[in-house]
């Protein structure tokens, strides 16, 4: 509970630092049953409770915010929220991101407005999950879950298409391409007031 | 029947038996040993052990000779390839070979025969197994230096030269165990220890032993030859598949081997703790094995716990230490035992025994305060006298000062 | 400060004046504008509207600096793009005038008042001068709260070009472009106020073929071009500096590349040739690579009578053992960069042992075999000529069509100071209108040159016996200089590189034993063939009639040359060095994949003969230039030619040197007078700048903005065939028809001109020849 290394005053944790570096010669020299308590101290930890999550049988729940795999979102009728503006390509770090942007058709809509990503590929043996790219994304289309569950045995594998890496469609969502919301503009999605179809 | 005897009498099928018996219990016990000290080791840091191979890890250690085994085997180029293989084969063999005089039962019955658990007993038992383990240095410094290369050469130098050290001071403190039992024969070494094991009444033998066993097997806090972070990994740097297997064997053997004569010498062998001699007949007199591999494992978890609680000596460190602290008590010890040995023998008066032994003990006190007292001066004259603050400013000095800026800078 | 005397190329010393800038000096020409003379020292006044090439607007008013004359200070911060330099000039700009940096951000704010949230979208996120001077020179928030005015976007003003209204910041860079470079007053500013907006008329597109200009000027992401639309963002592109392969004007290019691919070019920076210009075809015209079937690897064509894939050194040594010891001909192709035409010439003299080789994949005609070898590379016409000239006479040349850069050049001098232009066209193109020339129908009617004009002699020339005489006739006789511009990037160099039956690299003639000794020695062979070579129609016909027995074909379409061509070669050993797989693989016995442009390094020279050397663009392209095909056949045959890389042979041809030595005389030809049998028109075309040929494939957006085919009659023959504009007409020869829609302009009564090689209208395949007489009905 008490981390000595947590600073509680603003001395910028320099007590607690020199405490713990304060020089041997400082000390006088312990006397030899003193320095038999180190035997006792290693003695004592065989019977403490072992610090070791036994996983993957057991497995400790991530925190709020925990740098996991990335998603593609969507909106609630299923559109994607993804742009394809190469923003998170720019911002990473490793070079993990490969993105490559294409027109909506009529016919053929990805996402609200005239772009989306067509291709998008997210290498996870580059990513160094630093969460750049979500602070970069312009329309929170890239966010990331908790799932660190990644470990695969090839190369190819570990290289996530956008297939792989969109948001699963919930209900009253339906695949694109499909187009908008009958006489919504992109305006009206980016404004968060599009609701979910009836299309199940 | 001594023992010599009944040894004697063995049919060499006998022999052969108990050999083969000794060589398998040797293995199981190594592979037991890395679990062991692997888990036990791994509680003392608050974390488990290996637990994923096998039944609580059990299998770990042969699935760790399984791998070796399949390993690739490299010989360098520089290295003299005779001698690169024999190395590895005298480290391993030698180890082996001491447990020959090592008695692991009382009078038990194999197969019919009346025997004891016992390959051999010469009576320069104790002497032979201390040949053994100098025979078995060479298995180190050869490997060293048919490696061909720096890393190995300097560790295979190190080790042997920490081994023989360490050897020296063994070999003087059993001289008081030889003078009390009278003989080297282990197996009259253990006769000789039915009423008062010897870690008793020469304790402070068994303490120089203790410390030097630790010393002569290359294990922490005396492990700095074969540490990854120094040397790589000493002489064994260049060996690979099951040449190094038979090293990380013969190491282990050889804790073993170390804890077994321990016991043989200073806890009685196989006899029970004192009080409970009447289990020593119990399944037909085999109940000793488990006394004696009590014994055994209680001395392996004194090996693991030092492993686990201190840090790393530096070699000139335990260098100074085996040959400037050890061997000069040794030394020491072996003349005031000598002495009241002879006065004992010669029938002395007890009062006489008790002046000499007073003496000592005042002897001994005034000569740790005249050290420390010693010390103290030295360290006194060696601190630095006091300067005069700077003019500019310093960072605060931890441990002394806080930082108080406008106290300095305003002079 | 004494002023410094400069002289120019006008060889008057031009008076210099100093200004102080922000506390330091600088010397500058009279006339210069202060945003120049700012940069003269490094120091980046912000702008919008303000273009070196283009004449000052002062539109966006971003510029604004703070000026000071002869201690008077200007009442308000003025916009350094339209003030010339003055003596005694104070300007301080945004780093020592906190009124200036003001004024510019105050001017930023209020160009992203209305300026759309669109980066994320927008192309020209990442190269975008708006968001980089917003960065520099704007302020950090914005104070508008209110709601930003929206249009409808984007508009296709063409089939390339996309126009987003909402980012437009109204600098009138398109719109000056149009009207002053390219001629093409197709956008507009309209409306006032906040409404404005560039627009096009309802009726005409923006049909203009410098429209991409107009994308790369643009401050930001107003005008896009659609086939780079979305495509990639400037940190994907590796930039790689490359010479066009189009057509001979030689622009600089920048190309673009993104994992291995060609994404986008962009016009480079060459004052001497293109300044920062290029035409829509040499811009968007690289699809050709990827949309065509890649020729991957060797191929031989089997017993069995199909092309079967083979490993290099197979199809090496097929390929050596049908040209060794037999009579072969060499077709180079125009479109071989230095480097392979040399290789192509060095290859026919050493490892063939023949002078038949040509590079014209084109009408041709010996007179042009004779002009070539004598007159063609003793021209010293350039650019420069142009822009000083007092009169330009095109005569078998379209510059707008085949050589645009040419085009904007005299358009410049036509513009600036009504540069008289005649030209011998049957009719009025759009480019000539441009031009304001004038049409003449007898080259040796043309009077009135100096020293000072300049004739541009076109490749169609060629197809007029005669003509060609009375141009150098007329260039002797008025002393006015001569340039001959074909319309392929590949001629000139090969011409130089001696790719034609009577020249040797470095414009020796074949016919001159010295020469051919010269040569000789430098290539290590004994000696060269004397024999007269062949041009490319006698090389098809010897084939057709087993005069020769085997040829080696670089890029050529048959249909360029006839509609015989392909079937003259069929009896024949064909090797043919492809790209990609085209009507001659489809017949060849060996067929080897070359590099394209982007995949080999290499040069290319203009029709001035300047050189422009580019690099490999895609870095790890294992493709092989012609020159290493062709050294390795001649290895093979046991005759090398020594020229294993590019490098080698460009250290080879610069070795070589050229000829500094007598030249063949030019033979004349009579002009023939050809008459119009009785109820036939005389037919003329020329070739489109875009239009069906190979190089364009793949680029369906540019292929939208070509003209639309039609054929041009006089208002006489549309009575008298009772067509109207538009109405389509049948125009037919012994071998085949056309059929078109009608477009009247003034021109001959017995004329009719169609384009060369248009969707419905291909000239060759159909009637069987360019020019010549046709039968025409309504159809």
């Amino acid at each position: 509970m008490d981390n000595p290394l947590t600073p509680r005053s603003n001395d910028l944790g320099l007590t607690a630092a020199s405490k713990a570096n304060t020089p041997i010669e400082n000390q006088d020299a312990k006397s030899f049953f003193a320095q038999l308590q180190g035997f006792w101290v290693t003695f004592i930890t065989m019977f403490k409770k072992v610090n070791t999550v036994e996983y993957p049988e057991v497995k400790e729940p991530t925190a709020e915010r925990f740098h996991g795999r990335h998603q593609l979102n969507r909106y609630e009728d299923g559109l994607e929220k993804c742009i394809g503006c190469e923003l998170c390509a720019w911002a990473c770090p490793a070079d993990a991101i490969l993105v490559e942007g294409e027109s909506n058709t009529e016919e053929a809509r990805f996402s609200p407005g005239e772009r989306y990503g067509k291709v998008y590929q997210i290498n996870y043996l580059r990513c160094v999950f630093c969460g750049l790219c979500i602070e970069a994304c312009p329309t929170r289309a890239l966010t990331m879950t908790n799932e660190y569950e990644l470990a695969d045995d090839s190369r190819k594998k570990l290289i996530f298409e956008k297939e792989d890496l969109l948001a699963p469609l919930k209900s009253g969502m339906l695949q694109p391409p499909h187009p908008m919301a009958e006489g919504k503009t992109h305006i009206d999605y980016y404004r968060g007031e599009i609701k979910g179809g009836s299309n199940g | 029947m001594s023992t010599a005897q009944l040894i004697g009498n063995d049919p060499g099928w006998i022999s052969l038996v108990k050999g083969l018996l000794i060589f398998v219990v040797c293995v199981l016990a190594t592979l037991m040993s890395v679990w062991g000290e692997r888990r036990i080791v791994a509680r003392m840091q608050q974390r488990l052990g290996p637990n994923r191979v096998g039944p609580f890890g059990l299998v770990q250690a042969l699935a760790d000779g399984v791998k070796l085994a399949l390993k690739e085997d490299l010989i360098p180029k520089a290295a003299d390839r005779i001698v690169f293989v024999i190395a590895p084969i005298i480290s391993a063999t030698t180890c082996f070979m001491s447990f020959a005089v090592i008695p692991l039962s009382g009078k038990v019955t194999l197969f019919g025969h009346k025997t004891v658990m016992q390959l051999t007993d010469i009576p320069v038992g104790v002497l032979y197994v201390l040949a053994i383990a100098s025979v078995g240095v060479y298995g180190i410094v050869l490997a060293g230096w048919s490696s061909g290369s720096t890393y190995p050469l300097l560790g295979g130098l190190r080790s042997s030269a920490q081994v023989i050290s360490y050897e020296v001071a063994m070999g003087l403190s059993l001289v008081a165990v030889f003078i009390y039992s009278g003989s080297m024969s282990t197996a009259d070494i253990v006769a000789a220890q039915h009423q008062w094991w010897f870690c008793v009444t020469l304790f402070p033998s068994f303490v120089i032993y203790a410390i030097s066993m630790v010393g002569e097997t290359n294990r922490a806090p005396f492990d700095l030859a074969e540490a990854e972070g120094e040397l790589v990994g000493g002489f064994h740097t260049e060996y690979s598949s099951l040449k190094f297997a038979l090293f990380f064997l013969a190491e282990y053997v050889n804790i073993v081997a170390v804890s077994a004569l321990a016991t043989t010498l200073f806890l009685g062998g196989y006899h029970a703790l004192p009080g409970l001699g009447f289990t020593e007949s119990w399944l037909g007199g085999w109940f000793t094995v488990i006394w004696f591999l009590v014994k055994v494992l209680f001395f392996f978890f004194i090996f693991v716990w030092l492993r686990g609680t201190l840090p790393r000596l530096r070699y000139d460190q335990f260098m100074k230490f085996g040959w400037k602290v050890l061997i000069p008590f040794s030394l020491v010890w072996i003349m005031i035992v000598s002495t009241l040995r002879v006065l004992s023998q010669q029938g002395a008066p007890k009062s006489v025994v008790m002046g000499f032994v007073v003496g000592v003990v005042l002897l001994v006190l005034a000569a740790s305060t005249l050290i420390e007292s010693s010390k103290k001066r030295r360290v006194n004259e060696d601190a630095l006298g006091e300067v005069a603050a700077p003019s500019f400013p310093v960072p605060a000095i931890p441990g002394r000062e806080t930082i108080n800026r406008t106290e300095q800078l305003n002079g | 400060m004494v002023p410094e005397q400069a002289l120019l190329e006008t060889q008057a010393p031009v008076e210099m004046i100093t200004v102080v800038i922000d506390g330091f000096e600088v010397s500058v020409p009279k006339g210069t504008l202060v945003i120049r003379a700012a940069e003269k020292l490094g120091i980046q006044i912000p702008r919008f509207c303000d273009h070196p090439l283009l004449d000052p607007a002062g539109a966006c008013r971003q510029c604004l600096v703070d000026i000071e004359i002869n201690g008077r200070a200007f009442p308000k911060p003025q916009a350094s793009c339209t003030i010339p330099v003055e003596n005694n000039m104070i300007v301080k700009t945004q780093l020592t005038s906190p009124v200036a940096e003001k004024a510019q951000a105050g001017i930023m704010e209020f160009l992203l008042i209305n300026h759309p949230l669109d980066c994320p979208v927008c192309d020209k996120g990442g190269e975008c001068p708006l968001q980089n001077q917003a960065m520099s020179n704007g302020r950090p928030d914005s104070r508008y709260e209110g709601v930003k005015r929206t249009f409808e976007k984007p508009v296709p003003i063409s089939t390339q070009v996309l126009l987003d209204r909402e980012r437009c910041v109204l600098c009138a860079r398109c719109t000056r472009f149009s009207e002053q470079i390219a001629g093409d007053p197709f956008i507009t500013l309209n409306e006032r106020g906040a409404l404005q907006q560039v627009g096009i008329y309802a009726e005409d597109p923006f049909e203009s073929y410098y429209s991409g200009n107009t994308v790369q000027i643009c401050p930001v992401g107003a005008l896009t071009g659609a086939s780079y639309r979305f495509r990639a963002r400037p940190f994907d592109l590796v930039s790689v500096d490359s010479a066009c392969e189009h057509c001979a004007s030689g622009c600089a290019m920048r190309t673009d590349i993104r994992r291995g691919k060609t994404l986008r070019r962009l016009a480079g920076d060459d004052s001497s040739v293109n300044e920062e210009w290029n035409c829509d075809k040499g811009r968007w015209a690289f699809k050709y690579l990827t949309s065509r079937e890649r020729v991957t690897s060797p191929m031989i064509r089997g017993e069995d009578g199909e092309l079967h894939e083979a490993s290099w050194p197979e199809a090496i040594a097929f390929a050596a053992s049908g040209l060794k010891g037999k009579r072969a001909g060499v077709l180079v192709g125009g479109r071989a960069t230095v480097e392979d035409a040399y290789g192509y010439s060095k290859f026919a003299r050493v490892a063939l042992g023949t002078n038949d080789i040509d590079f014209r994949s084109r009408p041709h005609s010996d007179e042009e075999s004779s002009f070539l070898t004598s007159v063609a590379l003793g021209l010293k016409t350039t650019y420069k000529d142009i822009d000083k000239a007092d009169k330009v006479v095109l005569l078998g040349f379209e510059p707008e069509e085949e050589s645009p850069i040419v085009f904007l050049r005299i358009y410049k001098q036509v513009r600036k100071r009504a540069l008289a232009v005649i030209s011998d066209a049957p009719f009025a193109s759009r480019g000539s209108q441009k031009l304001n020339a004038e049409l003449v129908t007898e080259i040796s009617t043309i009077s009135g040159l100096t020293a000072k004009s300049v004739i541009l002699v076109g490749e169609r020339l060629a197809e007029k016996s005669g003509a060609l005489s009375s141009a150098l006739a007329l260039a002797e006789k008025s002393g006015a200089k001569l340039a001959w511009i074909p319309r392929r990037a590949g001629e000139r160099g090969a011409l130089s590189s001696g790719a034609i039956a009577t020249l040797l690299p470095g414009g020796r003639p074949v016919s001159e034993p010295s020469a051919r000794v010269d040569v000789a020695a430098a290539w290590s062979v004994d000696s060269l063939p004397s024999n007269p070579g062949r041009s490319t129609s006698e090389i098809l016909l010897a084939l057709s009639v087993n005069n020769l027995d085997a040829v080696v074909i670089g890029g050529v379409d048959p249909l360029d040359i006839s509609n015989e061509a392909l079937t003259q070669l069929l009896n024949s050993f064909v090797v043919s060095l492809e790209i990609s797989h085209s009507s001659v693989t489809a017949i060849a016995d060996v067929v080897l994949p070359v590099a394209a442009v982007v995949e080999k390094s290499g040069s290319f020279q203009d029709w001035q003969g300047s050189v422009r050397a580019f690099d490999k663009a895609i870095a790890d392209s294992l493709s092989r230039s012609d020159v290493r095909i062709l050294s390795m056949i001649a290895d093979e045959m046991g005759s090398p030619i020594n020229l294993p890389t590019v490098s080698a042979t460009a250290r080879e041809i610069a070795a070589l040197g050229l000829w500094d030595g007598s030249v063949s005389a030019f033979e004349k030809a009579a002009t023939e007078k050809s008459a119009i049998p009785e109820g036939k028109l005389n037919l003329t075309s020329w070739r489109l700048l875009l239009d069906l040929g190979t190089l364009q494939d793949g680029e369906a957006n540019l292929a939208g903005t070509a003209r639309k085919a039609s054929a041009h009659i006089s208002a006489t023959r549309a009575e008298k065939l009772g067509v109207k504009t538009g109405e389509e007409i049948s125009i037919s020869s012994d071998l085949g028809a056309i059929k078109l829609p009608v477009t009247i302009s003034d021109m001959s009564d017995q004329a009719i001109w169609v384009p060369r090689n248009s969707i419905g209208s291909q000239v060759i395949a159909n009637l069987g020849f360019v020019t010549g007489p046709v039968t025409v009905v309504k159809a």
